[in-house]
């Protein structure tokens, strides 16, 4: 049963992605990113990582792609406006069989990794466990992602700011 | 039997995905929905280590890249409203007023 | 169902936080007066931020606690103390620059101060750490502040370098993510010290593994170094920003990046697995030859000094790929005088800079707009010329004595070729600083209105080149003492 789910999932993920490049308008691009990031999810949930789960749908999903929905909209570049890419299949075909010696190398590398295989803990990957760890081990880069997060926002509404004269 | 080796190579693939997309498409949108895959793909890739080698460090990793993501997105596409207000195009080639 | 975490509060070594925490909340606290007071003085903001940089300085200075802290995730050895001195001193020296004569609107917002800021609290978390997420949480801060103060400028060319870099950054951040999570499955760990113990019991044995992951960290790194081939869009950046930024950015986002790359790059070096020597090796190289190659034909002044920054910083790694104490005491001596000299020269192109482009319909600091200055302005012309002198590597000035040690560390070394490929791009390096200093003394003026060269020109902007260039000709007297106090933290911190 596991491995047929992270078959689907893993299919309709390579989908999304492979769609996302291809497709030439951003909404459908957007859109099947949003597969791709679903797929994901639930391939996190199959990995004993609930929180994450939950956090890539409505983190990621939810926030970041509405945003990135959102600017789309906003910016409503016609269907002319947009740039023309020629060839672009042909380009993003030729793209890939470059790429075919690079992705040999890694899955190679990842074939030849060392196995741990030690038994799990019976919480892991639950909420519990997880959060103590975050707030003891990791709790200095936690509170570093508060500062990363208070840029950003300063960043983006400095950006939006109309000039005082 | 699906083992750790099959998460990894599904992060092989998608990284490939998202690097030929930020290398060949030339929408600047669509550059910055490349560079969400290629953190995706990492993202998977460590949940997945995390798993196998009982160790929550891989989960701790994907999630502040996800922070980190968002960040990036906020500035990224505040910057791209910024040019396309100056210059009404998304094109990368707009880029071109420093060539060379 | 709730039971007591106990955490020991002496064990966790606050003291070593207390850098980043007296920034951060200088920061904060600037954010929130400016939500209170409107219209604060440009002068105010810049003398409050210089403030909290010194005290931070301070406290770097007075650091006398544990090498670990805050449950080992901060490690704040020999190195990462001297990396600390850097970026604080040259972001003290750097911000009296918004100080100058035109008003710019970006250094009026408090915004920009509190970024900047925030992006020194980034740059430090990333070299006092040996945990690769911090590093990137570091990276990415740093990263991000920094393309918002290129934006700022509020000029098209600038969204251009914003845009391009932010890019560029993005990758980046893919690629770190990548070789983190090879490191990761390799060893089963995300610190340094600890993926380098167990590679080594193993032997490195999973050959291709440890060289995919390494390479991809090269390549993350080299988006922030600037090395070939992802140097493309650096000198666009550097157009684009302006002259304050892109001088910063030569010095401190480097240094940085050197740290990180120190820590990672020295033990897999010396371990003997040679085709991560050969890779560093054939970038090390190209790095210097295609930027010097590069930065002959350049007709603009700011872009040369880009491609020779990108130049320097190909002759840092290689010190890295060296790897003694010798080499890495030169990488920070070379760094500091050149941290000078970079100073001197992008606040003379930020002294005369002109709102409109009066030369050249694309270039602001076109080599002809330099024509004749010594007839003109002769004390800004020696002054610039001592610069050009001292980046081409000329005695007694500053940068020679980083490039002879350096040079002395490769031949210890039995790196003879090396030694002779640095020595020659300083030669080929000459050329094109002399060209400018040809066309400062030799050529004819072209307009001979002294204002055009000095609408930007304030007693800030005067007292800081002053004081880089006496640093740079009076850096004889430094060499030594500077040697041996860094080559004493270098070898403590088992570099």
């Amino acid at each position: 049963m596991n491995d047929f789910l992270f078959i689907f999932l893993s299919f309709f993920a390579l989908l999304g992605a492979f769609g996302m490049i291809v497709l030439h308008q951003p909404v459908h691009s957007a859109l099947s990113l949003i597969v791709t990031l679903l797929a994901l999810a639930g391939l996190f949930a199959l990995l004993n990582a609930s929180f994450l789960f939950a956090v890539q749908i409505i983190v990621y999903a939810g926030a970041i792609l509405t945003l990135f929905i959102f600017i789309i909209m906003f910016l409503n570049v016609k269907e002319s406006n947009l740039p023309k890419e020629p060839n672009k299949t042909l380009y993003l075909f030729l793209g890939g069989i470059v790429l075919i010696p690079l992705n040999l190398l890694v899955l190679r590398a990842f074939y030849a990794m060392p196995l741990l295989r030690e038994p799990l803990a019976e919480d892991f990957g639950e909420i519990k466990p997880l959060g103590a760890e975050l707030f003891t081990k990791w709790l200095l880069p936690f509170e570093l992602i508060s500062l990363l997060l208070l840029v950003a926002l300063i960043g983006a509404v400095v950006f939006a700011r109309k000039d005082e004269v | 039997m699906i083992g750790l080796t099959h998460y990894l190579v599904l992060t092989g693939i998608l990284f490939s995905i998202g690097l030929v997309g930020v290398m060949r498409r030339t929408n600047l949108l669509m550059l910055f929905f490349s560079t969400e895959i290629l953190l995706n793909a990492v993202n998977i890739g460590f949940v997945a280590v995390s798993k196998f080698y009982g160790d929550l460090s891989g989960q701790m990793f994907a999630f502040f890249i996800i922070a980190v993501a968002a960040s990036e997105v906020a500035v990224g596409l505040g910057l791209l409203i910024l040019w396309y207000k100056r210059n009404g195009s998304v094109d990368l080639n707009s880029l071109q007023m420093m060539k060379g | 169902m709730l039971e007591p975490i106990s955490i020991d509060i002496a064990g966790l070594n606050l003291q070593a936080l207390l850098p980043m925490a007296i920034l951060t909340i200088g920061a904060l606290a600037l954010i929130c007066v400016d939500l209170a007071v409107k219209g604060l003085n440009r002068s105010f903001l810049t003398m409050i931020t210089i403030l909290f940089i010194v005290l931070d300085f301070g406290a770097v200075i007075g650091y006398k606690g544990d090498v670990r802290g805050f449950f080992d995730v901060l490690l704040i050895d020999g190195i990462s103390l001297i990396a600390q001195v850097i970026i604080l001193v040259a972001s003290a020296l750097f911000l009296p620059l918004s100080m100058s004569h035109r008003h710019f609107r970006e250094f009026k917002m408090a915004e920009f101060y509190a970024l900047f800021m925030f992006m020194i609290v980034g740059f430090q978390c990333m070299v006092t750490s040996d945990n690769l997420i911090l590093i990137f949480i570091g990276l990415e801060t740093s990263s991000l502040a920094l393309y918002t103060l290129i934006a700022l400028h509020n000029r098209a060319k600038a969204f251009e370098a914003a845009i391009k870099y932010f890019t560029m950054g993005a990758l980046a951040a893919g690629f770190y993510g990548m070789s983190a999570l090879i490191f990761y499955a390799l060893t089963g760990s995300v610190e340094i010290h600890q993926i380098e113990q167990v590679l080594q019991e193993r032997h490195f044995e999973p050959l291709v593994g440890v060289l995919a992951a390494t390479i991809f960290m090269v390549a993350a790194l080299g988006f922030k170094l600037s090395l070939v081939p992802s140097h493309t869009w650096t000198p666009d950046v550097y157009e684009g920003s302006s002259a304050p930024l892109a001088g910063y950015m030569s010095i401190v986002p480097k240094i940085a990046g050197f740290v990180v790359a120190m820590r990672l790059f020295e033990m897999l070096v010396a371990s003997g697995v040679v085709w991560l020597e050969y890779v560093l090796y054939a970038a090390v190289v190209l790095t210097m030859t295609l930027a010097n190659i590069t930065a002959l034909v350049q007709e603009d002044v700011k872009r040369m000094l880009a491609f020779s920054s990108i130049s320097h910083a190909g002759s840092m790694m290689a010190a890295i790929l060296i790897g003694t104490t010798q080499a890495n005491t030169a990488l920070f001596v070379y760094w500091i005088f050149f941290l000078f000299t970079n100073l001197g020269a992008f606040t003379m192109l930020w002294i005369v800079r002109h709102r409109e482009n009066l030369w050249d319909e694309r270039y602001q600091h076109p080599y002809t707009k330099f024509s004749g200055l010594v007839k003109i302005m002769p004390m800004t012309a020696t002054i610039m010329g001592i610069f050009m002198f001292a980046l081409a590597g000329m005695p007694p000035f500053s940068v020679f004595w980083g490039k002879l040690y350096l040079i002395s560390a490769a031949i210890n070394s039995d790196y003879i070729w090396l030694a002779v490929v640095i020595a020659l791009n300083s030669a080929v390096a000459v050329y094109y600083y002399m060209k400018l200093v040809v066309y400062m003394f030799l050529h004819e003026p072209v307009t001979i209105d002294a204002r055009l060269y000095a609408t930007n020109a304030s007693t800030s902007l005067k007292v800081i080149v002053g004081f880089a260039a006496i640093v740079t000709i009076f850096s004889i007297a430094f060499v030594e003492p500077l040697l041996q106090v860094i080559t004493h933290y270098v070898a403590s911190s088992g570099f």
